[in-house]
């Protein structure tokens, strides 16, 4: 008997809403559940961004749109503690933590790294209209990019200026300067490599290394502005896009003017796609009110769940999908002991078999 | 009714812990398994009789035979159907008083396909997102209804007809002429201006065929695909609508989608219906088409009622839902219309 401690006893995933319940999915026994602290739910607490502790999932932490961040702990599933992001104004962009530091970015470009205790370590003005931000723990890199608001990535340790700021693409073939519009912003693992979404529907990565300011690779898709990206853990060459029209596609770096795969069953915006950490799944969460969950090698909706909100973000754990690996586990495991059964019976008739079957062949011919 | 609500949601929260769910977080659905209804079949024999020829046909390489053998086929599908049905009639009349009651007909409603965002009147969280939603100031009583109506550019005059009747249909409400004015401009002006809502009647070939309904500070567009659309004078015995605020009727709005429809169209009206008037103006959803009647009323006796109808008559089909005012490019969409998604089967219906 295999033990399965991984199913059924995690949430698979932990979604945000607009209307500030925190909901999470346990996709083995079908279960959703909210997530709240008593007073503080509505739409003033819409949940903008959220993002984990450490590495090992243990606690949560949820940005609310008041600037208010509380943790969570994910085995109990309720607030324990609440922080107060400084000097906040407008929307936040990007929530991060590293070691025992929160990295926030609000929308007026206020780029904060600050302790537990309300310390502000280090801060920068990262401009204004800031859509998105993604730290790179290693390396100890934030990127920001915006509405207008070039991509520009920033070192923790020299906050003052960013160490790379990426230049906009070259006029398009009217000779139209090409609006600056970043959506969404992904560090490509194992590399200082950036990935970029952006809302005039192109796809660009940047590498600081290199000598060009210009998006080393870049794509388009479809019309409509993209609004959520992944980078598929295990391949990270492999990316997953979703735009505001409802489309989802999976492009692949090393070809990308290709598009690898399309994906279906979007009603409406999707606003965050995370790629399972092992398993080849991704989840996605859309203005539609479903979270939708859909393997990468096929088309079609895998489970779909009904959120009942708008929902905003989402984050995935490591637990496994379904059920049935247990006792499929049990199925292969009971085949493999009849094929053993039935190697050793042939095994056993074959050095019979033989001198009968050569006598059942042919007729006896008795020499009298 | 609002207060009562809201004294409901304020005692299951004190009561509940944090970590309690407002009723169920959220709704699975089986994509996996198909609920296949299966057609009462009366006879096994039956299934025996038809389940063999189909697979010899199909078989059958000539053509000729193919048909004959196709078409014998349903002649004795149609005799066997008759011939159960005379069977179910006689033992009716047999039974006579004691028959079993004759099963509802199936229809396409009645088998409509199990759809997870139908709302139930005591879901805590859906209310919640309601009363925050773009149209809560209306329910509130905090705005009244203002509304522009307008067109495509260069409207004909069926189109300009329409508007018309639309306008006093609508009360408080004015049309204005389009004049290649760009939508993104004109919203912000209309703001400024206080209108709540505006409506643009869209016009293809001389006939007024699309509808695009945006509620104003920040409030969702709605597209929809406008049909058969009848002038007051193309209407049989009809009428002019009087000054008097009508009452409103919203029927089938059942999916969460379909509420939020709904909520979209009641902002359109003001809050009290002067009943003196008479007047009642339906918004009836069936299948996904919403059907849109103005009519005058009048109480015969206590089971009869007259009706007279008033002023335009159209069918809408919901195209998109997108959040925010007009913004087709870059605006993000709740919901939009796919058609080879969604319209795979009869009888799975969003609204």
């Amino acid at each position: 008997m295999v033990e399965n401690s991984g199913c059924g006893s995690q949430n698979n995933v932990w979604v945000g809403s607009e209307t500030g319940l925190l909901k999470s999915v346990n996709l083995c026994k079908k279960l959703a559940t909210n997530h709240y602290d008593k007073e503080n739910y509505g739409k003033e607490h819409e949940i903008q961004r959220i993002c984990w502790e450490y590495e090992d999932q243990s606690a949560l932490y949820t940005a609310h749109k008041n600037g208010v961040v509380r943790k969570l702990e994910t085995a109990s599933g309720g607030y324990v503690d609440s922080f107060q992001i400084p000097e906040m104004a407008g929307k936040i962009a990007g929530l991060a933590r590293l070691d025992s530091n929160f990295i926030t970015c609000t929308s007026n470009g206020d780029l904060r790294l600050w302790s537990d205790e309300n310390e502000t370590l280090a801060s920068s003005k990262a401009g204004d209209n800031v859509l998105c931000m993604d730290l790179n723990s290693e390396l100890q890199q934030v990127v920001t990019g915006g509405k207008e608001n070039l991509v520009k990535l920033w070192d923790l340790n020299k906050p003052e200026q960013p160490i790379f700021k990426a230049k906009n693409v070259r006029p398009d073939w009217l000779e139209h300067r090409v609006p600056v519009w970043v959506t969404g912003l992904k560090f490509i693992p194992n590399s200082n490599k950036i990935l970029s979404i952006t809302g005039t529907h192109n796809i660009r990565v940047f590498d600081p290394n290199s000598n060009t300011r210009r998006p080393v690779l870049e794509t388009s898709y479809e019309e409509y502005p993209l609004t959520a990206v992944d980078i598929v853990a295990k391949n990270p060459n492999q990316v997953i896009v979703g735009n505001t029209h409802g489309d989802a596609a999976m492009f692949d770096l090393r070809k990308i003017k290709h598009v690898a795969r399309c994906y279906k069953g979007f009603a409406g915006s999707i606003r965050e796609i995370r790629c399972h950490p092992s398993l080849p799944y991704f989840f996605s969460c859309s203005l539609d009110r479903h979270l939708r969950v859909h393997h990468e090698q096929y088309p079609k909706v895998e489970h779909k769940v009904y959120l009942k909100s708008r929902l905003t973000c989402l984050l995935a754990t490591d637990a496994e999908l379904e059920v049935k690996t247990d006792e499929k586990e049990l199925e292969t495991e009971k085949r493999k002991k009849e094929k053993d059964v039935w190697d050793e019976l042939d095994d056993a008739d074959s050095s019979e078999s033989d001198s009968d079957s050569d006598s059942d062949l042919l007729p006896s011919k008795k020499k009298k | 009714m609002d207060e009562d609500q809201q004294s409901i949601c304020s005692d299951q929260f004190s009561i509940s812990s944090d970590q309690l769910s407002i009723c169920s977080g959220g709704i699975f659905s089986d994509i996996a398994s198909v609920i296949d209804e299966n057609p009462l079949k009366d006879d096994a024999n039956n299934n025996n009789n038809e389940s063999m020829p189909q697979n010899n046909i199909s078989q059958i390489r000539n053509k000729d035979r193919r048909t004959a053998a196709f078409i014998k086929m349903r002649k004795e599908q149609r005799k066997e159907k008759i011939r159960l049905r005379k069977q179910r009639q006689n033992m009716r009349k047999q039974l006579g008083k004691n028959a079993p009651p004759v099963a509802p007909p199936k229809t396409i409603e009645n088998r409509r396909e199990k759809e997870d965002t139908m709302v139930q009147p005591d879901d805590v969280e859906v209310l919640l997102d309601e009363e925050s939603d773009e149209m809560a100031s209306y329910f509130e009583r905090k705005t009244t209804p203002k509304i522009l109506i307008t067109t495509s550019d260069r409207p004909r005059s069926r189109t300009t007809k329409f508007l018309k009747e639309l306008s006093e249909g609508f009360p408080n409400s004015t049309v204005f002429y389009r004049r290649a004015l760009d939508l993104k401009k004109v919203i912000p002006q209309c703001i400024m201006k206080g209108f709540t809502d505006i409506i643009i009647v869209n016009e293809d070939r001389k006939t007024p065929n699309g509808l695009l309904l945006c509620h104003l500070p920040e409030g969702p567009t709605v597209h929809f695909k406008m049909s058969n659309v009848k002038l007051r004078k193309e209407i049989k015995n009809s009428t002019t609508p009087s000054e008097h605020q009508p009452e409103i009727i919203l029927n089938n709005f059942g999916t969460r989608l379909g509420h939020t429809i709904g909520r979209m169209f009641t902002t359109l009206f003001p809050h009290n219906p002067e009943f003196i008037g008479r007047q009642v103006v339906t918004f009836h959803n069936q299948r996904d088409f919403i059907f849109f009647r103005h009519h005058r009323y009048i109480f015969r006796n206590e089971k009869r009622v007259g009706l007279q109808e008033i002023g335009p008559r159209f069918t809408l089909k919901l195209r998109s839902l997108q959040k925010g005012t007009f913004d087709s490019k870059f605006g993000e969409y709740e919901w939009i219309h796919k058609r080879h998604e969604m319209d795979t089967s009869r009888r799975r219906f969003h609204l």
